[in-house]
């Protein structure tokens, strides 16, 4: 025992004499914008902050001019609206309360599979645009209550490609728990019942989704410290996305 | 009573040639070819013609026509053989084997220009001194004056260096070591390389990308050839002989890489009895055993290594660094028959990192080569002499990386199978190569991960295929004049990995101003097809995962054009001057917009150049002091595909290297200073919080795994500060039970200057950056015994 912490000694000695660290201050300015059109529903939320630099710092922002314009042309302008219930609040969460709604009913616009929309956001002097393509609605509802699941077995799905869609997100949601999403781009996956995602002794919920190019680009990689590069940005002018889910399936699992 | 005279005599010329051979160069006699074997005045023009004349006499003719000393047995009854020659102009290198094929006598020729002429049964020549079999056949011998000629000298002399460097072991050892000595690493302090980091697999030449450089054992290709991350390279250390290396103006024979190619060849035996070194290091033992047989006219070589840290750890902490690694090289050579040669190189290293559990993380990789190679002379066919030369071998490259808890698996692997063939045709003052390469390389990469990605070391993507390549090429070189060297290659390449690859011509010429300066100029052109995706901006880089030009693209092409000027100030002071341009076109570097998804999109293409020079003082071994200063000004420039110019990762602007070691009677001093500018890097201005819709509750989460995203500035758009980094180190000499031995001190970064690699920022509390650093202050130490 002695020699280990001997050991661990002379190892954190040797290490803290490589690595040196320094304060330094973020000089970034830029609005962060999060947009996900969901062919499935009639409101269509929009999160607009502003970021210097540092991750307490990323707050939502107030009197931006966001607009989503049709395939068509119609030019939805979005509602600023103080929501905290559109997000799963977490207290390490940026700070978010100020939404930008959009109400599809209110223009009578229907999210058309295969058609491009565009994100437009104005934020003081600043214009931060993107476009989507949304996917076709494939919902389809899975009957009956939750299946039983244990640790030894393994999850296979597979679904029909979607017209429009770029890839698939599948997301395992233990209730009351942090889910696990992969983003993936084919059509099958498996996973194990004994890995990370699954929680024992709770109901488990098994979420199929097409998503656009731009969802799947933005998620399927994480920034590289070293290069400054990872997360796929397709907006102009601001950090974020601009893409679109439509919901394939649902199965509950009661993992025992 | 003669006899003993002549014993006597033989035996004093035997230790005098053998003293300072042995001291000073470790090259053998060797048989003499047409063009010299590189000894510049074997390249004289003889112009003569002997009638029936004893071979003696046709001997002394020509030596005295061509002004210099031979050694021969005049008495032997070979040489009374009537020689008949028609008069015209030949080398001298010829002239000398003219007559000893006609009197059965084989001609041995030193590197340092001495010449023996013996009968095929009579003196060998071997291992820096001269034997005679048979005493009753002892005789007399002419007093020589020998002229030391080194390596260096010999090229420079002979050969179109324009933009090369040759090495031997002795001066590589010379140089600080990090725990043990290393050819790649004593490499990267010659002017035109350099690395990223000091944890990095690869060297940059002159510029260019470190996927660039064709890096070879004995000719063969190699395609990771380092240990830990490229902490280490694979060569062990005391079974090379020399390295020889390219940094532009690449011959026509080295084909697929823009920049350069180096090659290691394996030592010599140099002794009938067996022998070889053991070398103790902190982390890793090594040995080396071998020896001449069948009257030198074959040779083998066998070298181990293993590291233990995992083991001395252990100690400490049960599995406390489950990591080791391990090589097997070896080499065999024969001589069969007058005309026949038979080499092969084989080479097995292996890295191997495992947890204590089934479920632990695991990871290792390897390298394996076999190569053989068969020659055989073709006499005076179709010119003054002919060779020719044939060789086959199969190369591999393996990796695997799991860690099943996270789901996240890297499979690599590269099977490299090769045939090379050549004809050399040597007359007079040209001679030509015709040569052609047939290859196939098996290439497949996989890493998948449940995890957005692997940190950007390992790019997540799938590839495999096969690539299939034919080339053709030939190398001219061409002497007008005592004074001129010109050197005019062509390579046809055909693969079906990408398109465009081509003809490639080369062509370099050199002039000698004086018998110590001469002025050289080189331009080609190169193509590239298979290229790495480990990323050139990553501090640390395990290895390079190489793929072929994706099918309908372009192959990276670069056109090159080099000046040099070298000067011999000293027999043992060398000067060089070397200027380049180099333009790149269709450039395939990794893309960082990649997609799994989406087949052929794993490379960009990009569009640059890259020019510098570079500044070469060199002391030669051989008396205290022996080292060389090396300058390296660069600049490259690199240009997107959406219009961006930035400075590629590798471009560093100065780069100044000390390199010396002192002989002090029984101690070696050694000492490098590195100072160079700093590399461009990314400056990450910030982090944001990454927000995720969950599709099932239709609300905004936060990003489970990886929730804060850098801001960035533009790509490499700001400099790590200058590298400074000095080492030394302390050798004895010295004999401990009758056996030689070499305990070594060694100290890296004597300074403990802070040389950061990268930078890892932190935005979430206090915002700070901590350097993530090079080689810090480590002292090392080891023993090398010779046996």
């Amino acid at each position: 025992m002695r020699t280990n912490r001997v050991w661990t000694a002379i190892i954190a000695v040797i290490a803290s004499g490589c690595v040196q660290q320094e304060v330094v201050s973020p000089s970034a300015r830029e609005l962060i914008v999060h947009a996900i059109l969901d062919a499935d529903v009639r409101t269509q939320d929009v999160i607009v902050q502003q970021s210097n630099g540092t991750v307490s710092s990323q707050v939502g922002i107030v009197g931006a001019t966001v607009t989503i314009t049709t395939p068509e042309g119609t030019v939805m302008t979005a509602d600023e609206v103080r929501d905290s219930t559109a997000f799963a609040v977490q207290s390490f969460m940026a700070k978010v309360g100020i939404i930008y709604r959009i109400s599809l009913d209110r223009y009578g616009v229907t999210l058309v599979p295969g058609g491009i929309y565009k994100l437009t956001v104005i934020s003081g002097g600043h214009t931060v645009t993107g476009t989507t393509i949304v996917p076709a609605r494939a919902f389809v509802a899975t009957a009956g209550g939750a299946e039983p699941f244990s640790a030894s077995d393994t999850l296979r799905l597979a679904w029909r490609p979607v017209p429009f869609a770029h890839a698939y997100e599948v997301s395992v949601s233990p209730l009351g728990r942090t889910a696990s999403y992969y983003t993936i781009p084919d059509t099958t996956i498996a996973i194990s019942g004994s890995g990370v995602p699954f929680s024992a002794g709770r109901t488990n919920v098994v979420t199929v989704a097409a998503v656009d190019a731009n969802y799947y680009d933005y998620f399927r990689r994480s920034s590289d410290q070293f290069t400054g590069s990872g997360v796929i940005n397709r907006l102009e002018g601001g950090i974020g996305v601009f893409g679109a889910v439509s919901r394939i399936t649902t199965r509950v699992l009661a993992v025992k | 009573m003669m006899r003993f005279a002549r014993l006597v005599l033989v035996s004093l010329l035997g230790a005098c040639l053998a003293a300072p051979l042995t001291a000073q160069d470790s090259t053998s006699f060797d048989d003499l070819r047409p063009d010299g074997n590189g000894v510049r005045v074997l390249r004289t023009q003889v112009s003569l013609g002997i009638t029936n004349q004893t071979a003696g006499s046709a001997l002394s003719l020509v030596a005295r026509e061509a002004g210099i000393s031979l050694t021969y047995e005049p008495t032997h009854r070979n040489f009374q053989t009537l020689v008949n020659i028609p008069a015209h102009t030949r080398s001298l290198a010829v002239a000398l084997l003219e007559i000893a094929k006609i009197c059965d006598a084989r001609v041995l020729v030193s590197l340092r220009g001495q010449v023996v002429v013996s009968p095929y049964e009579g003196v060998r020549a071997q291992l820096g001194r001269v034997e005679v079999a048979d005493t009753a056949k002892k005789t007399a011998l002419p007093a020589v004056r020998v002229e030391a000629l080194r390596t260096e000298r010999l090229s420079f002399d002979n050969a179109l260096n324009v933009n090369s460097v040759t090495m031997n072991a002795e001066a590589l050892r010379a140089t600080p070591m990090f725990v043990e000595p290393d050819v790649l690493k004593s490499i990267q302090l010659l002017p035109g390389i350099e690395a990223r980091s000091d944890w990095s697999a690869g060297f940059n030449v002159r510029g260019g990308e470190s996927d660039q450089s064709l890096i070879m054992l004995d000719g063969y290709p190699i395609y990771n050839p380092f240990h830990l991350g490229g902490v280490f390279s694979t060569f062990i250390d005391p079974a090379v002989g020399k390295v020889e290396l390219h940094m532009g103006g690449l011959p026509a024979r080295f084909g697929g890489r823009l920049s350069g190619a180096l090659d290691v060849s394996s030592a010599q035996p140099t002794t009938n009895e067996r022998h070889g070194t053991v070398e103790l290091s902190l982390i890793s033992s090594m040995f080396t055993m071998g020896r001449t047989f069948d009257s030198a006219n074959g040779s083998w070589l066998v070298a181990a290594r293993r590291s233990y840290a995992d083991v001395v750890v252990n100690f400490f902490q049960t599995n406390g660094f489950p990591y080791h690694f391990e090589d097997v090289q070896t080499r065999v050579d024969r001589r069969l028959g007058s005309n026949w040669r038979l080499s092969a190189t084989g080479y097995l290293g292996r890295d191997k990192a495992s947890g204590d559990t089934v479920n632990s993380p695991y990871g290792g990789w390897g390298n394996s080569v076999l190569g053989i190679s068969l020659a055989r002379g073709l006499g005076a066919w179709r010119s003054d002499s002919a060779f020719v030369e044939q060789r086959a071998s199969w190369t591999r490259f393996w990796a695997v990386g799991d860690a099943s808890e996270f789901r996240s698996r890297v499979d690599n692997d590269v099977t490299d199978y090769r045939a090379t063939g050549s004809l050399k045709l040597h007359r007079g003052s040209a001679s030509n190569v015709f040569g052609y390469e047939v290859s196939t390389q098996k290439l497949r990469y996989q890493a998948a991960t449940v995890f957005a990605d692997l940190g950007g070391f390992f790019p997540v993507d799938s590839v495999s295929g096969q690539v299939h390549t034919a080339s053709l090429f030939t190398e001219n070189t061409w002497r007008p004049s005592a004074n001129f060297l010109v050197d005019a290659g062509l390579r046809l390449d055909l693969t079906d990995a990408g398109t465009g690859a081509g003809l490639s011509p080369r062509i370099s010429a050199k002039y000698f101003l004086s018998h110590d300066v001469a002025i050289s100029a080189g331009a080609g052109r190169y193509s590239q097809w298979l290229h790495s995706l480990g990323r050139g901006e990553e501090p640390l880089q395990p290895f390079q995962f190489w793929v072929p030009t994706p099918a309908g693209k372009r192959v990276s092409v670069m056109h090159d054009a080099t000046l040099g000027l070298e000067r011999w100030k000293t027999p043992t002071q060398i000067i060089h001057v070397g200027a380049y341009f180099k333009r790149y076109d269709h450039l395939q570097v990794p893309s960082i917009f990649s997609d799994p998804l989406v087949p052929n999109d794993e490379l960009t293409e990009l569009r640059g150049t890259s020019y510098g020079l570079d500044f070469l003082w060199r002391q030669l071994d051989g008396g205290d002091f022996s080292g060389w200063m090396s300058y390296s000004y660069a600049l490259s420039s690199r240009t997107d595909q959406t219009g961006y110019q930035f400075f590629p990762t590798q471009d560093r602007r100065h780069n100044l290297n000390l390199v010396g070691s002192w002989r002090d009677d029984a101690f070696t001093w050694g000492l490098r200073a590195n100072i160079a500018s700093g590399l461009p890097t990314t400056p990450v201005t910030g982090q944001f919080s990454r927000d995720r819709y969950d599709a099932l509750t239709r609300k905004w989460v936060l990003e489970p795994l990886v929730r804060n995203q850098v801001i960035a500035d533009p790509f490499n758009s700001d400099r790590l500060p200058f590298y400074l980094r000095i080492d030394a180190s302390v050798t004895r000499e010295g004999r401990l039970f009758g056996l030689a031995m070499k305990p070594y001190l060694s100290v890296v970064n004597v300074t403990n200057a802070s040389n950061p690699a990268a930078y890892l920022y932190s935005f979430s509390g206090r915002p700070n950056r901590a350097s993530l650093p090079n080689l810090p202050f480590v002292p090392t130490f080891g023993v090398s015994i010779a046996y």
